[in-house]
């Protein structure tokens, strides 16, 4: 719902708009419509189609390919839930290395979404003794457990409480999204997370036209601009039409489930229901939606 | 399915040897866990790595030397102890032997507890009677990799992709280029 008083999008919008008409018509990387696009929650179907053909437009060009751009919405009676094996997991870093190539990551600079860390058995799940540069020549090693963490998808989300602009929010199906064309890129959120999930883009993102993967999601894995946060989307645009995620496909020892938590047939119940299960900093009530569990 | 093809060729040297038998089985609504019935089927693209996991053609297939009009079968238990050039056996120490899995008459047969003889892509069946509660996960998609979709058709890799059966233990990996430390970037 839009206020009937003047909000600061519609006085930026004027004073922009003089600006944009003043100058060849266009703001930077935005273009006329990109630059007036109100918030996505608050656009109607068909003007998301619009902002859809738009981005598909500017990607295709930009990477010499065609691209789709997809804003599929969640389903009903689905709440998604991950669940990862820490007694299989052996930190060999597939997940990261799909995950980047899944979701359009920047190559350089260095941006992931994924971190594995290596943890010593001596001192159990204590994150001062966190390793995440680990370098061995083979995986696993004697004495170590390895602890893959990108976003959570709590359900109480105190990076969602803590976005003045609103730019960041829980989907019905229980992803949390980001709005990149919304984000002013303050990073309250990467300091409200305790989980360390969210990254920022202090450069441009480098991706090539031989690395994009061009079956993108407005809410997922388009190319980001400089100067928004981004974090992982529990691959939405793969999980949104019914598929596992990418880290999930490629793990070599299975190690990683992922499935809807309300229905009692799936992994995720199953796993919930016969394994010991517990989530990181319970103590914060976040309430997240990725479970750790030994098989 | 790019993903699956890159485990593919992770994994291609497992699955040297072609399979000697026909069309892979489709396990559909055959299992049932927990009073659920799982719809698994196996995708013939994953079929195709994994049986057997010998890379040593030397060894497969089994009836090529072990033919019973040829090589009479002696079913006594002994210790055989390196029994063929190339084929490290570590799996349960000495509790078990060959013909606790394969079958006496024809060796590229695998024999159940209860005489019934399946064909080595059924392998997880005779795995479920050591390994119930690994097998039980399996069913349910909770042991092992599963690709495909979280609500429907799931592609699943059958025991011997990840493990040798002769030495079952899963090795270890060359991990990928850890990230670059911020000071570094900077």
């Amino acid at each position: 719902m839009k206020s009937a008083t003047p909000n600061r999008r519609e006085f930026l919008c004027v004073v922009a708009g003089c600006a944009a008409a003043a100058s060849s018509g266009s703001c930077g990387d935005l273009t006329h419509s990109g630059f007036f696009q109100d918030r996505f929650r608050e656009l109607s179907r068909a003007e998301i189609d619009q902002v859809l053909i738009r981005l598909e437009r500017e990607h295709s060009e930009r990477f010499g390919k065609e691209c789709t751009v997809t804003a599929t919405e969640p389903r009903e009676d689905v709440e998604f839930g991950y669940a990862l094996d820490i007694s299989r997991c052996i930190g060999c870093r597939r997940c990261v290395q799909a995950c980047v190539e899944e979701n359009n990551q920047s190559r350089s600079p260095e941006l992931q979404w994924i971190r594995v860390l290596e943890m010593d058995e001596r001192h159990g799940i204590d994150f001062h003794y966190a390793e995440p540069y680990y370098d061995p020549e083979q995986v696993p090693q004697d004495g170590y457990f390895y602890l893959p963490v990108a976003c959570q998808h709590c359900k109480n989300p105190p990076c969602v409480k803590s976005c003045p602009v609103g730019a960041t929010w829980q989907e019905d199906d229980g992803i949390v999204v980001v709005d990149y064309d919304w984000c002013i890129g303050c990073r309250c959120c990467m300091a409200a997370c305790p989980y360390g999930a969210r990254h920022f883009n202090w450069k441009t993102p480098g991706i090539s036209a031989e690395e994009v993967n061009p079956d993108m999601h407005y809410l997922g894995n388009r190319p980001r601009p400089v100067g928004v946060v981004e974090k992982c989307t529990f691959c939405i645009q793969r999980t949104r039409e019914g598929r596992y995620p990418a880290c999930v496909e490629i793990c070599p020892v299975g190690a990683r489930k992922f499935g809807n938590l309300l229905d009692p047939d799936s992994e995720l119940r199953y796993v919930l229901e016969q394994k010991r299960v517990f989530v990181l900093k319970a103590e914060l009530n976040t309430q997240p939606r990725f479970y750790y569990f030994m098989g | 399915m790019k993903h699956s093809l890159a485990f593919c060729l992770v994994f291609a040297p497992l699955g040297a040897c072609a399979h000697h038998s026909g069309d892979p089985p489709v396990y559909e609504g055959a299992f049932a866990s927990h009073g659920r019935n799982i719809e698994v089927v196996v995708d013939p693209q994953a079929v195709l790595l994994p049986p057997p996991p010998f890379t040593n053609k030397d060894i497969f297939p089994c009836v090529e030397c072990h033919d019973p009009d040829f090589l009479e079968p002696d079913a006594k238990r002994r210790d055989l102890g390196e029994p063929h050039d190339g084929m490290f056996f570590n799996h349960a120490g000495e509790r078990i032997w060959c013909l606790d899995c394969h079958d006496t008459e024809d060796g590229d047969l695998l024999r159940l507890s209860d005489g019934t003889t399946i064909d080595l892509i059924e392998a997880p069946r005779l795995c479920g009677q050591c390994h119930g509660m690994h097998y039980r996960d399996w069913q349910a998609g909770v042991h092992g990799l599963r690709t495909g979709h979280w609500d429907g058709a799931k592609e699943f890799l059958p025991c011997s992709s990840c493990h040798n059966a002769h030495d079952p233990l899963f090795g270890g990996l060359e991990p990928l280029a850890p990230p670059t430390p911020p000071e570094v970037t900077r």
